[in-house]
């Protein structure tokens, strides 16, 4: 092997990590979007970033999802046991809140996720 | 010469070209859906699966899911409840085949367990006023009650089997396999999910948790939730076949003249288990996880290392009441803590 042929090699090798580290690195999990389902069918997809109130209808009635900052919580729902609203806010891509007896979840997208499920 | 440097350049330009567009053309999200079963949203995640073919996989999944939520279900009609009506005679029935594995193996796990995995309580959970879709309201059964309840407290060694020919010797044995049957069920639907070619994805049943694969060479990423309700407590990367299962008091619980009183009830004393607040493992076979999660929060802090040890769990984090935490050397060298700085951890081997 000449010195160029070891030049053109380590140029190429260069250029290949250089490239895959750019695809790899695109990975963007910042939160984007909070999707929200009831009974398992996606019902709305809306901006993370932009402030509101929306009412999702449920199996016992109509849960009341707030988004502000960037973060989703239940702000009501028809449920008995108010768990719901006890979870609190959620802001991570990938975590969900769920009314489990409204049967009524919302989970934070990114352009990919941080978590890919949230045990619970 | 020059000639035969720019060949050799633009061949490993194409070659560096090809293999970047092999990695963008891969998927970039996993294919998810929901669906309700067992009680719970049940979330399914598959990865690098033709959009036609995962529509099949959830179809299937879902139809399966309630099939077994129906067969095991403790109140509702089914071949359970059928058991618990004919149990209280003591007379020998034959057995359904398909609830049949699941008593079987929940008695080994109850020896195992030393009792703190019993699904033979089921009638202290029907006086706690759990075994029914609705949360319960209140009040609490009664001391007298929960006494005479332990003082003959039915065991899964009071069930013999006989082929497919089962009686009870304790008239008070009711099965409830709440602390077992979704673990079970997930096994389930990963090993069909296997038999229709998946090869990457989750099956999410709440707390119940397996994935299989990875992410297109990367590990899933779960999130174990804050039993406070303050976002994510803690989060672990997963890969090859492995699954999470935690157990919280903040599952099902109601609150009667300020008292708070949760699901998870202790065999010795009839009463919700005391000192935990979750109980978090990792381990191959769900059914197991499940069971052993169960045992570990009723051990409770300070006291599970040994039923850990016995259950064959080495990957164990126990959140107390006053959310201190106390965790297995195997898990602490896998969790990782999303809080800054990260909360004290106590390591206990188990034994």
């Amino acid at each position: 092997m000449t010195f160029g042929d070891l030049l053109i090699l380590l140029v190429s090798v260069g250029l290949l990590l250089f490239a895959s580290l750019a695809v790899w690195q695109t990975n963007d999990t910042r939160p984007d979007r909070l999707v929200i389902a009831s009974g398992g069918k996606i019902v709305s997809e809306l901006d993370i970033h932009q402030d509101q109130v929306v009412e999702i209808d449920g199996l016992l009635g109509v849960s009341e999802l707030e988004i502000r900052d960037g973060r989703a919580r239940f702000r009501d729902s028809p449920c008995s046991n108010r768990q719901c609203i006890l979870r609190g806010w959620v802001s991570e891509s990938g975590d969900t809140v769920i009314c489990l007896p409204n049967r009524i979840s919302a989970t934070i997208t990114g352009v990919d996720t941080y978590y890919d499920a949230v045990n619970f | 010469m020059k000639w035969r440097y720019l060949r050799n350049f633009i061949r490993v330009l194409a070659w560096s070209a090809c293999s970047v567009l092999a990695a963008c053309s891969s998927p970039e999200a996993p294919v998810k859906q929901q669906f309700y079963s067992f009680g719970t949203i049940v979330e399914v995640s598959l990865w690098n699966v033709q959009p036609a073919h995962a529509e099949e996989v959830l179809k299937q999944l879902q139809e399966d899911m309630d099939y077994m939520h129906e067969t095991w279900h403790a109140w509702h009609n089914g071949p359970v409840s059928r058991l618990n009506s004919l149990l209280p005679h003591g007379k020998p029935f034959s057995v359904a085949p398909s609830v049949l594995p699941l008593i079987e193996q929940s008695k080994v796990l109850y020896q195992k367990s030393n009792g703190l995995f019993n699904p033979a309580i089921g009638g202290l959970i029907t006086l706690w006023g759990f075994a029914q879709d609705e949360p319960p309201l209140g009040p609490p059964p009664t001391e007298n009650e929960i006494k005479a309840f332990v003082d003959n407290l039915p065991t899964m060694d009071d069930l013999e089997i006989d082929g497919i020919s089962i009686h009870s010797k304790n008239p008070r044995l009711q099965l409830n396999f709440g602390a077992y049957a979704k673990g079970y069920a997930v096994d389930m639907l990963m090993q069909r999910m296997r038999e229709m070619g998946v090869t990457n994805g989750i099956i999410n049943a709440g707390g119940d948790l397996r994935a299989i694969g990875s992410k297109g060479g990367k590990p899933w990423r779960i999130a174990i939730r804050h039993p406070q309700g303050q976002g994510v407590l803690a989060f672990v990367e997963i890969q090859g076949d492995e699954s999470v299962f935690t157990s919280g008091n903040y599952e099902r619980f109601f609150t009667y003249e300020d008292r708070r009183y949760h699901h998870i009830l202790d065999p010795r004393t009839g009463y919700p288990a005391k000192g935990s607040t979750s109980v978090t493992v990792i381990h191959t076979n769900a059914a197991e996880a499940d069971a052993a999660a169960t045992a570990i929060f009723v051990a409770g802090p300070g006291h599970w290392q040994a039923t850990a040890a016995a259950m064959g769990m080495t990957q164990v984090m126990v959140v107390d009441e006053a959310l201190a935490i106390e965790m297995t050397p195997a898990m602490a060298r896998r969790v990782q803590f999303p809080a800054d700085p990260p909360p004290q951890v106590q390591i206990r081997e188990p034994s």
